[in-house]
């Protein structure tokens, strides 16, 4: 069913995403260079057959830091994704088909998280955890588990209401096979593609908070660690900070674009804009 | 509409009110109080120590903090930086004009162009000109500040030499930045026109201003772009938050003084207060821009002033 109605946009994003976790996951194959062994010899070289994305002040490959860069701020992005789905899908679940006090308290809680501007709630957070990897990729979780709450209530508010639904009350059904059996399987289409584009926006959003020194620490590879210490660097060797904000853009380009070709898919009702 | 009003209001205090209790509660309920971080970088004797939790009042019970926090904060007072010893509210009332500058300036770029570039692709929907302010559209919301940012720079200031690259003082050190900010909002905003403005066109009342004989300038901006605006005023609303977001990244990679700056740097030096403020502000900003949308709706269509 996906495939009568696939995208050739969402069939090349598809490609590159693949693409780009391969060779960052073969990266100690695909290049000679270590991510962290600086070499004096040649500091801030342009891009070269030797160096493809040239070297940094230390004299480090560029791409072999993007590349292992990848590594981190993927894996970040995509951990950072599943801490808000899953509690934000659970949460929502349980709050939209059970009612009562534990939906209202669930819900005036999502009003007041989704007061703040979300990159403000991740600072408030890593503030109060202290900077580093780890915390960054639990604020930026953190801040998205508002918005699965709020879509996931919703679409079970909608599927409590359908005939089927009704049906299966009147045969008996209990209320978790209910759940599980036909609510579940009825939002699991909005989830995924909420759940795909949020990927990119953690990417973005730990990159920023890297990028403004509260995540990875150099010598780290990361990609905003990276473009924060290139961009001093820019009128001399625009590479080391262009590279890796081009992958990153590329990257994230490419999951948003896949997430909209699946909600084509999967939805077709949801027109987008 | 008087009744809708009260009870937006009150509605918004009630959220501010929250808002400020889970910071505080967030703040405080995690281990580590300022004063153990204060010692753990090396500040001061034991007597200093005592006197700090005095003077922070941390001797007092989590409940009685609370209020007094609570009476401090309706008189507009944040309590010291732990760093600075200043009142938090004159280290964020020195930063925040640079970062509202940046955020104002850029909300209105979004909403100018943003707008504009809807209603050219709408009006000339199918042609070139639609196909290229999607594509422009999709652009800007898809390219980050960090990539855009040092495009900017790379092009503007180190080619072309016409903007400066960093700093702030002049209207010229404005540009660059607020452009970059407000890339993403103008994208969102010009798609959402477009699709709103090709739900409007087809209707009836254009149709009948089509045959009054009216010019279609008259009819595109008059008539239908009012009728397609009120989710537009939501999106508006709604991007000031992650406008707010994002001057933080904006001012760091230009180097500007702001709340950004200040907010980063209150958290590499631990100074809670000083966090907790501008953590506040912002959502008090965001709370306080989203009411006054919620309000706009009533001037925008006479139907919601009158139910």
């Amino acid at each position: 069913m996906l495939l009568e109605r696939y995208s050739p946009v969402g069939v090349v994003s598809l490609v590159v995403i693949v693409v780009i976790a391969l060779s960052m996951l073969l990266a100690p194959w695909l290049t000679p260079y270590d991510p962290l062994a600086m070499d004096p010899q040649s500091q801030l070289m342009p891009p070269s057959p030797a160096h493809p994305l040239g070297t940094d002040l230390f004299g480090r490959d560029v791409l072999t830091r993007v590349l292992y860069g990848g590594r981190v701020s993927l894996s970040v992005g995509v951990l950072a994704a599943l801490l808000a789905a899953v509690p934000g899908l659970l949460l929502g679940l349980l709050s939209g088909f059970y009612g009562g006090i534990f939906d209202q308290v669930v819900m005036r809680l999502t009003d007041v998280a989704l007061a703040f501007p979300s990159l403000i709630l991740s600072l408030g957070v890593v503030a109060i955890l202290e900077p580093g990897l780890v915390n960054v990729t639990i604020a930026v979780g953190l801040a998205g588990i508002p918005g699965y709450v709020r879509l996931v209530r919703g679409s079970v508010l909608k599927v409590k209401e359908t005939l089927y639904v009704e049906a299966a009350q009147a045969i008996g059904c209990s209320k978790r096979r209910i759940l599980v059996r036909h609510v579940l399987p009825n939002i699991a289409a909005s989830v995924l593609v909420l759940a795909t584009m949020d990927v990119a926006w953690a990417i973005l959003r730990a990159t920023s908070l890297s990028f403004l020194g509260l995540g990875a620490q150099p010598p780290t590879p990361e990609w905003g660690a990276m473009i924060d210490a290139g961009r001093e660097l820019l009128r001399v060797a625009p590479w080391v900070s262009l590279a890796p904000s081009g992958v990153m853009m590329l990257a994230v380009l490419s999951v948003n674009l896949l997430g909209d070709a699946l909600r084509d898919a999967l939805d077709p009702r949801a027109q987008s804009h | 509409m008087v009744s809708f009003t009260l009870r937006r209001l009150l509605s918004t205090v009630l959220v501010l009110w929250a808002v400020v209790t889970l910071t505080f509660f967030a703040i405080r309920l995690l281990p580590g109080d300022p004063v153990t971080v204060l010692i753990s970088q090396g500040g001061g004797s034991a007597e200093d120590i005592a006197d700090l939790r005095e003077e922070l009042g941390l001797n007092d019970p989590v409940p009685i903090q609370y209020l007094r926090f609570l009476a401090d904060l309706v008189r507009g007072d944040l309590g010291n930086s732990l760093v600075s010893r200043r009142p938090v509210s004159v280290a964020i009332a020195e930063q925040l004009p640079h970062t509202l500058a940046l955020a104002t300036s850029a909300t209105v770029i979004s909403v100018v162009v943003g707008i504009s570039l809807g209603v050219l692709a709408a009006t000339h929907e199918g042609s070139w000109i639609d196909q290229l302010s999607i594509t422009l559209a999709v652009l800007g919301v898809s390219v980050p500040i960090l990539l855009s940012g040092l495009l900017f720079i790379l092009l503007f200031s180190l080619v072309l030499g016409w903007l400066p690259a960093t700093g702030q003082g002049t209207w010229r050190h404005l540009v660059m930045p607020s452009l970059v900010l407000s890339l993403a909002s103008t994208g969102t905003i010009a798609r959402l026109v477009r699709t709103q403005m090709l739900e409007v066109l087809p209707q009836e009342y254009v149709t009948v201003a089509r045959a009054k004989g009216l010019q279609e300038r008259v009819i595109f901006w008059r008539h239908a772009l009012r009728n397609a605006l009120i989710p537009v005023v939501t999106i508006i609303g709604l991007q000031f938050g992650a406008l707010l977001g994002g001057t933080v990244v904006t001012e760091s990679l230009f180097s500007r003084r702001g709340i950004g700056r200040l907010v980063v740097d209150a958290i590499s030096w631990k100074d809670y207060p000083l966090v907790q403020g501008v953590v506040i502000l912002g959502a008090a900003i965001y709370v306080v821009v989203n009411l006054m949308v919620d309000l706009s709706y009533g001037l925008l269509d006479p139907r919601i002033r009158r139910g």
